[in-house]
């Protein structure tokens, strides 16, 4: 006898009543099997996880559906047709026979797969039900880091939702939102991995996952291979053009129907400006740069990089530090609302994210610490945003902590954001990239105007009378770089009365932006005790460095050996010969006057300032070139 | 009738065949099996930024070299929390972990519940360390940190100022008012929150330092409420500056140097600030004596500083563990001190009148700088020395918490809460205090805002 249940003699099965408890019994255990047989599609519902198994694991849940309601379908039919001729064609009888010797095998393949399929629901669901009893009776286990990295202005807004992402009675995951370095250097952070240029430091925790503000900005960091790993997109952003509420009128009378090509073009007239977060900064005043090209506001890239820099050129350069981000932007409207410079950006159409936008008017006094006017406010006009910022995250990869656990649940926290995102509205354009996108990129990298300043400190223990004036002028000097200017700190001293100039590497060169607080904030504690500096030596020292000026901070050693009205020659020789064509200023915080042979600018490439007259930032703004 | 059989390799094969098909992706796209980056020589040590003169930490480390092997190390943040994250990022599966960890003491319970850090022998004799250095490198009766900076917090003065330490730190009742004023750090940060203990006094430590037997809000009202009113009161009248509100400890030595040294004042602050005011100018008298002191917490402060340990899958343990040795000895231990302003973790790098005779050259170096004078520098040093480790035999020692951030900035912005409140808080806020440190000591997240009351 065959051993399937379809294999008996045609017309018979009402007759055995055996047959039919068995039949019956099969039905329930291939339906409680169905069940369960769900219940890995509730585990990866649960995990999140994608398995490779998923279709198998459904095609074995059809067929055994499929094995449960066939014999009561197949019964009924029979009994509908029992007297009428039932006799298959040959060709159908045997390939029947031939299902039916299939079919047990067929049946337990299937539950073969659905029991494997039960046990690795079971494994992924175990860890996390553990750990759920585990909270509930004790202690929670101990949760897994995940460095998390964003664009600064949006660090907050991370906070809150990994807030909502960690919010649970026992997290799995402890999130760690920290700002991205300037958008300018993430592909060269991620290659020197995350480390300082002289690679002596990291730059901040290595970020897990990494937030971009374009699919572009993710394509460029995924250009080398192995870096890092796009994991999708997990949000939209739209740039918005907003307007001060005082010009309100004056858009509306002369544009003659506001649209978002009639302002664009209002504000690109002479006169006007519009204010963007720094490009080199932020991926979104990129973006937005790109945005305006792409509508052909202005002629070519460079022409609207032109006039995008006027604005901070007229404001000075403590405004470069003020379009870091998006929300010191607004801030800087909101302060000194009467000012000439304020005036210069109520003239200004302000191209920002949308959200802070919105936020900064809703809460206009808040808004910006330390605030409490109600001034400043932004009109937004009910045009179509300038573009849609597609955020992306990408998984860098670190060798030393790859694990699949950790790539695990950053894929999850990826797929998390991804759900909280927000669509866009219908009529945003989505922000361009390609042609254009590189074309604004070469206009912007054409024009910028970076300095890098090699700062040295005379270590010697003389300097400890003159350390407020020290501090104050370090200051100033800092003060006056914009934030994609390069710093370094050196302290040169003697360590011995007669011993050669060393150089100490407090600070390597980094980005003023990241680095000039911690410079002067390194001058709080500093307490120079070592032997009187020879500037000359110095220069010679700090001679191949690459840079674009050296200022030396001392008090001239005057009394000593090192005095510099001693060594003023031997300084002019030294500063003439150095390879790097860079001016040395020599700050001098000393009660003695400077050497007249170093006071005046007749090309000697070496100047000696007082402290209280060296202007730093008009020094640095005629050192200033594009590169 | 023949009972029907149901055939077994069908179910075996559609197992097999699953279990296969789900494990393939993960194998394929495992990262490919490279070995650990850097030099398989290299001993790699993390740690948070060296702010130190002349980077003495990192310079120490980095020249250590025996037997081929040598040791980098790797700065990772100024920011604590930030070096932190990094050094927990490191799953038990990651393959190449930091080698050793120079780990702020107070996240060694983390570490070791995260199976971060293996149980180590102390390298030299117990009895050469500091006690509380050695307590504050075990959990659960095993050491696993070995002591290697110590911190423990002072009060400098200007002028007479033992009336307003004994008010502050004293737990001394409310009287007349002292005279000067008292600069704390109170910003939102880990500070603030030893700043708190301390204000409190060590019957708060052991109140939390039992994550299944946190206080409930009654216990925990009696034993702090008294003194957080005491230093409510102290903000609102002007006796701790109003600005520590806002202050962490560079804010706090800013204030101090450029404070009259007509007018008594005291700041609460480590040992490492020492050499800065020591070496100012500004607080030398005309007759070249320092102008102003120092003395440990009358009730003992918070011990800081941090701890080395040796990760469970270090490359080479051996080596790590010469490293570990060679970074507690006595010599490196006075450099750090003497170089750095690293308090040291052995008695014996206190006794700097010794370093003459223990010929700890580079120690003296640094302490005698360009001075004229340079033996009475060393003799000044010498007896800070000394307050220093007087302090390290009362230090307080934070909870040893797996979740001790957690709790800790739970406490924090509760205690915050009282001294910012206008007035005394009622019983309901110290039960919701309680049940938020209950919550965060067995690592479960507030239900609300962290906000407390």
């Amino acid at each position: 006898m065959s051993p399937s249940g379809g294999a008996e003699p045609a017309g018979a099965p009402a007759e055995n009543p055996a047959e039919n408890r068995e039949g019956a019994r099969d039905a329930r255990i291939a339906a409680v099997i169905a069940l369960l047989g769900i219940l890995p599609e509730i585990g990866l519902a649960v995990t999140g996880n994608e398995l490779a198994a998923r279709w198998v694991i459904r095609i074995a849940i059809g067929v055994i559906l499929f094995a449960a309601i066939y014999r009561p379908v197949r019964d009924r039919w029979r009994r509908r047709t029992a007297g009428r001729d039932r006799r298959l064609p040959r060709r159908l009888t045997s390939a029947r026979r031939l299902i039916s010797a299939m079919w047990p095998w067929l049946r337990m393949g299937a539950a073969g797969v659905v029991a494997g399929g039960m046990v690795l629901a079971l494994v992924q669901i175990a860890p996390a039900g553990w750990q759920r009893l585990q909270g509930y009776v004790g202690q929670c286990p101990m949760p897994r880091e995940i460095v998390l990295s964003v664009p600064s202005y949006d660090v907050e807004a991370f906070r809150l939702m990994a807030g909502e992402f960690t919010l649970d009675r026992c997290a799995q995951t402890r999130l760690k939102v920290v700002a991205s370095p300037p958008v300018a250097g993430l592909l060269a952070a991620l290659r020197s991995g995350w480390r300082s240029a002289d690679e002596s430091r990291l730059i901040g925790p290595r970020p897990d996952l990494l937030v971009v503000e374009s699919r572009d900005i993710a394509n460029l960091l995924g250009g080398d291979r192995g870096l890092v790993e796009d994991v999708g997109p997990i949000g939209h952003m739209e740039i918005a053009v907003g307007i001060p509420e005082t010009l309100r009128n004056q858009v509306e009378r002369e544009t003659g129907g506001v649209t978002l090509d009639s302002v664009l073009r209002f504000y690109a007239e002479p006169g006007r400006n519009f204010a963007r977060p720094d490009p080199l900064i932020t991926g979104m005043g990129l973006m937005a740069t790109s945005g305006l090209n792409a509508r052909g506001v202005f002629r070519d890239p460079e022409a609207a990089e032109d006039k995008l820099r006027e604005l901070p050129e007229e404001m000075g350069d403590a405004f470069w530090k003020d379009q870091a981000d998006p929300v010191s932007l607004l801030c800087n409207l909101q302060r000194d609302y009467e000012s000439r410079r304020n005036s210069l950006l109520r003239r200004s159409a302000f191209l920002l994210p949308r959200h802070v936008m919105d936020d900064y008017n809703k809460r206009t006094a808040r808004f910006c610490p330390g605030g409490n006017q109600d001034r400043g406010r932004l009109w937004i006009p009910d045009i179509p945003s300038l573009a849609t910022l597609d955020y992306r995250a990408v998984r860098p990869i670190w060798p030393d902590r790859e694990s699949a656990g950790r790539s695990a649940a950053v894929r999850e926290l990826a797929g998390w954001l991804r759900s909280r995102a927000v669509t866009p509205t219908p009529e945003a354009q989505p922000a361009p990239g390609g042609d254009v996108l590189a074309a604004t990129m070469e206009a912007i990298r054409k024009r910028e105007q970076r300095l890098d300043l090699a700062l040295v400190l005379d270590g010697s223990g003389s300097m400890r009378r003159h350390r407020p004036v020290t501090v104050r002028s370090v200051g100033e000097i800092v003060e006056a770089l914009r934030p994609t200017d390069r710093v370094s700190l050196d302290i040169a001293r003697r360590p011995s009365r007669d011993g050669r100039p060393q150089i100490y590497p407090a600070y390597p060169p980094d980005l003023a932006g990241s680095q000039g607080g911690q410079v002067v904030g390194y001058l709080g504690q500093w307490t120079p005790r070592d032997w009187d500096l020879d500037a000359a030596s110095t220069i010679t020292a700090m001679g191949n460095r690459p840079m674009d000026v050296m200022v030396i901070v001392t008090d001239t050693s005057p009394g000593k050996q090192a005095d510099l009205r001693r060594i003023t020659a031997d300084v002019i020789e030294q500063a003439a010969g150095k390879p790097s064509d860079a001016p040395v200023y020599i700050v001098n915080v000393g009660d003695t006057e400077c050497p007249a042979a170093l006071r005046s600018d007749d090309r000697r490439g070496v100047f000696c300032v007082e402290a209280a007259d060296f202007d730093a930032a008009t020094a640095f703004d005629r050192l200033r070139e594009p590169r | 009738m023949t009972r029907r059989r149901h055939p077994v390799w069908p179910f075996v094969v559609g197992f097999a065949l699953t279990v296969a098909l789900s494990a393939a992706p993960s194998l394929l796209n495992r990262a490919p099996a490279t070995g650990c980056p850097g030099d398989p020589d290299e001993i790699t040590v993390g740690a948070g930024y060296d702010d130190s003169m002349d980077r003495t930490q990192r310079a120490v480390i980095n020249a250590w070299q025996e037997r081929g092997r040598t040791a980098r190390y790797v700065e990772i943040s100024r920011i604590p929390d930030d070096a932190r994250a990094e050094m927990a990022a490191t799953d038990q599966e990651g393959r190449c972990p930091y080698d050793v960890l120079v780990l702020d003491v107070a996240h060694l319970a983390e570490f070791v519940a995260n199976g971060y850090a293996s149980p180590v022998e102390l390298p030299h004799p117990a009895s050469g360390f500091m006690a509380t250095s050695v307590a504050a490198g075990q959990i659960g009766g095993t050491q696993y940190g070995v002591p290697f900076a110590a911190d423990v917090p002072l009060a400098y003065s200007i002028g007479a100022t033992d009336a307003l330490v004994s008010r502050i730190w004293g737990g001394e009742e409310p009287g007349a008012r002292p005279p000067g004023q008292a600069l704390v750090q109170l910003d939102d940060y880990e500070g603030a929150t030893v700043n708190l203990v301390e204000a409190i006094g060590p019957e708060v430590v052991p109140l939390l330092s039992d994550p299944g037997a946190m206080p409930g809000g009654a216990e925990l009202r009696a034993v702090v409420e008294p003194r957080l009113e005491a230093w409510r009161t102290a903000l609102k009248t002007g006796l701790i500056d109003g600005d520590s509100l806002e202050h962490s400890e560079s804010d706090t030595l800013r204030a101090f140097r450029s404070a009259p040294l007509s007018a008594p004042m005291v700041m609460r602050h480590w040992p490492s600030v020492f050499r800065t005011l020591w070496l100012d100018d500004r607080f030398r008298d005309a007759d070249d004596r320092l102008a102003f002191s120092y003395r440990p917490l009358p009730r003992g402060g918070v011990l800081g500083g941090s701890v080395l340990v040796i990760s469970p899958k270090a490359r080479d343990r051996a080596a790590a563990e010469s490293l570990v040795e060679h970074l507690t000895t006595p010599e490196v231990q006075a450099k750090l001190f003497a170089c750095g302003s690293y308090a040291p973790v052995l008695a014996a790098a206190y006794e700097v009148g010794e370093y003459e005779t223990r010929r700890f050259t580079e120690a003296l170096t640094c302490l005698r700088g360009d001075a004229e004078n340079p033996e009475s520098l060393v003799a000044e040093f010498a007896d800070f020395a000394q307050t220093v480790r007087r302090a390290m035999d009362g230090a307080l020692l934070r909870p040893q918490l797996p979740y001790y951030s957690r709790v800790s900035e739970t406490f924090r912005a509760c205690a915050l809460a009282v001294l910012r409140s206008a007035g005394p808080r009622d019983l309901a806020f110290y039960d919701t205090f309680a049940d938020r440190l209950q919550a965060a000591a067995a690592g479960r997240l507030p239900e609300e805002s962290s906000a407390c009351g």
